[in-house]
């Protein structure tokens, strides 16, 4: 599992700017699917069915990240979060990269630090960036303790088995996957693919902070609701297939499914979770059989006839 | 204001009161001014004016420049026995710039005139001396002697903005007024139809002057919905503070460096095809531009961003000084900047356009 993460997780995928990491997913799929983007920059594989609906699994591949926003000789380096951020010092000392360089965030004060404090210094004989380019958070993934850990490995893991899906699983309906952009700043991404993949339905995966150990049907994800016939269906088939899941229902301000459900033409939603901690820490970590699980949640979920 | 160009019109388009809402009178200065050019006129329920200039037919491509014609202002929300009105802000207005400015409401009887009263400095106690009153503790003095009277003049719902001259000051190449936020992207609109009437360019171009910019980013979705163009360049002001107390990195942009190009704002993160491609028009024509160096702000660029499919966006924004006042303040040779820069865009190769228009990231 480790080795099929390590260069999901290296890749650079900063909202707005996740070219690198599509790219990766694009060279990952077989040869026989087919590949488009849209204008905002979402990454589409299709595989046809013989069935006459037409499912969607979107997921957001984004991750947090900077832009450089003043590059100057002689003057400090300054960078923009593309997330919020509630305490800064959570980020200071974080090595990061991006545009052909790497380095380090660091700050002008030990204590009550904001956003006027910090800085990037690029590592010994890297030039300096420009402004408005992108700086990732590095990363790594490890296994611990039946865990995978590392910034980002939830939704590698999710990437990993929707890239599995499409290699490896039968369709009955058409199944288009998108690999959104910009979800980190409010599911901006997925809020146009009605436009392009025209679903019957969708099935929408995310990380949730969560320490339970299996995959999670949510049946309010934010402030949307999963379809009922759909949600149904999917706690029946998983219930027959003898695949180990759990239901739930949450609050929080994701809004990729949302985005997705309340689309100009209405899409008939279900939210799936892979259960992760600590999500965009280093210390980010899901338990190994939930992400092994997460996979044939997946293929059994689309064999549903909704 | 029919034959007034450049700076000469934004002062006149400056000095219409037009909030959210209202801004009818603006789309009628519009209409007038654009009358007898080549480019067709449609104004829609939300009272959005489209002026389309037909291509050549060399490209399918649709373009569409976009500027906003309402500005911040105050919406009336009840008032107080003694003729005293209370109000909310239309648009976001910080507290200390309300206190004592003169201001004017839209009334059926025509433009009333008022100022946010304010106690003096000689009344204030200490604490009062160090706290910044908000709309909710102010009130409009309109000079009416009782609520009976007020009514005479205004009703919960009436609407005004902000009372002050445009003027050029400094070397007389600095320009202040209210409304520059958003009448500088109308004016210059208005200046690249009316100069350009006898050019065709190889794309269907649609100058949207757009409503409800400052309470919703609403108007402009309608129209967006339809054009369906290809590409968006949403015409802005932004705040800059290139002032003496505020470090370098937190000035956002110059004044008098040429339009600030967002990659990203407290609305949307825009694709790199655009951006790049705006900067690189910039430098390749010889006209002053400038990335936007602090991410703050958000406008109708982020609505047209995600609107549809998705459409290649790009936000083009005149560094303003005290935006969102009484006192907006621009330095001249940015409008025309903007104009060129504009126009360079709209004149772009077609290859290059249709590449930009597939937007997608780095």
């Amino acid at each position: 599992m480790k080795e099929r993460l390590m260069d999901i997780v290296d890749a650079i995928s900063v909202s707005g700017r996740e070219k690198e990491l599509l790219s990766l997913i694009e060279k990952k799929v077989t040869p026989s699917a087919k590949i488009s983007y849209d204008v905002m920059g979402n990454l589409y594989i299709k595989k046809d069915g013989d069935g006459c609906k037409s499912i969607l699994l979107a997921v957001s591949i984004d991750s947090e990240g900077f832009f450089v926003n003043y590059s100057f000789p002689e003057e400090k380096i300054r960078i923009a979060p593309t997330f919020s951020v509630t305490d800064y010092s959570t980020i200071v000392g974080s090595k990061l990269k991006g545009c052909g360089i790497t380095g380090t965030v660091c700050s002008e004060k030990e204590k009550d630090i904001t956003l006027s404090d910090i800085y990037f210094e690029p590592d010994e004989d890297q030039a300096a960036p420009n402004i408005g380019d992108h700086l990732s958070f590095v990363s790594s993934v490890n296994e611990e303790e039946g865990y995978l850990l590392g910034r980002r490995v939830g939704i590698a893991c999710i990437i990993s088995a929707l890239i599995d899906c499409i290699n490896n699983y039968d369709v009955h309906n058409t199944v288009t996957v998108v690999f959104a952009v910009c979800g980190i700043p409010g599911g901006r991404g997925l809020k146009t693919v009605w436009n392009t993949a025209s679903p019957d339905k969708a099935i929408v995966l995310r990380t949730l902070e969560s320490t339970k150990e299996l995959p999670i049907l949510l049946a309010k994800d934010g402030i949307t609701l999963s379809d009922t016939e759909m949600f149904r269906k999917a706690a029946d088939m998983l219930s027959s297939e003898r695949i180990d899941h759990t239901l739930g229902a949450v609050t929080d301000t994701k809004r990729d499914a949302m985005s997705v459900n309340l689309s100009d033409i209405g899409i008939p939603t279900l939210s799936l979770a892979l259960p992760t901690q600590n999500i965009g820490k280093d210390s980010e970590k899901v338990y190994s059989p939930a992400a092994e699980a997460i996979s044939d949640t997946i293929k059994a979920l689309i064999k549903i006839n909704y | 204001m029919k034959n007034l160009y450049g700076t000469e019109l934004l002062r006149e388009l400056c000095d219409i009161i037009a909030p959210s809402s209202a801004e009818a009178p603006v789309a009628d200065a519009i209409c007038d001014i654009l009358k007898g050019t080549s480019v067709e006129i449609t104004r829609d329920k939300v009272g959005n004016v489209v002026a389309l200039k037909k291509g050549n037919g060399k490209s399918d491509l649709k373009i569409m420049v976009s500027a906003h014609m309402d500005e911040v202002g105050f919406i009336i929300t009840g008032i107080d026995d003694d003729g005293r009105l209370s109000f909310a802000t239309a648009g976001g207005i910080d507290g200390s710039v309300l206190g004592a400015r003169a201001v004017k409401l839209i009334s059926s009887n025509g433009i009333i005139n008022g100022v946010i009263s304010v106690k003096p400095i000689h009344l204030l106690s200490p604490d009062e001396k160090k706290t910044v009153s908000s709309a909710n503790d102010l009130r409009i003095d309109i000079g009416a002697k009782s609520k009976e009277d007020a009514e005479n003049f205004v009703s919960v719902g009436t609407v005004g903005t902000f009372a002050s001259d445009f003027v050029r000051f400094g070397d007389g190449k600095m320009l202040r007024g209210k409304a520059i936020d958003d009448r500088f992207g109308c004016a210059v609109m208005c200046d690249i139809i009316r100069e350009n009437d006898n050019t065709t360019f190889d794309c269907d171009v649609y100058f949207a002057f757009t409503t409800r910019e400052e309470i919703s980013f609403s108007g402009i979705l309608t129209t967006t919905e339809q054009i369906s163009p290809d590409i968006a360049l949403v015409l802005e002001s932004t705040a800059v503070a290139d002032l003496a107390d505020i470090p370098h990195h937190s000035r956002v942009a110059y004044t008098g460096e040429g339009p600030a190009i967002s990659f990203m704002d407290r609305g949307t993160i825009y694709q790199s095809a655009v951006y790049d491609f705006v900067l690189k028009t910039a430098k390749s024509n010889g006209i002053k531009a400038q990335p936007k160096r602090f991410v703050s702000g958000g406008n109708d660029a982020a609505s047209v961003h995600s609107a549809l499919g998705g459409i290649a966006t790009a936000a083009i924004s005149i560094p303003t000084r005290y935006l969102h006042s009484a006192s907006c303040v621009i330095a001249e040779e940015d409008y025309y900047s903007t104009k060129d820069l504009i126009l360079a865009i709209i004149k772009s190769d077609v290859i290059q356009l249709s590449e930009v228009a597939k937007g997608g990231n780095r």
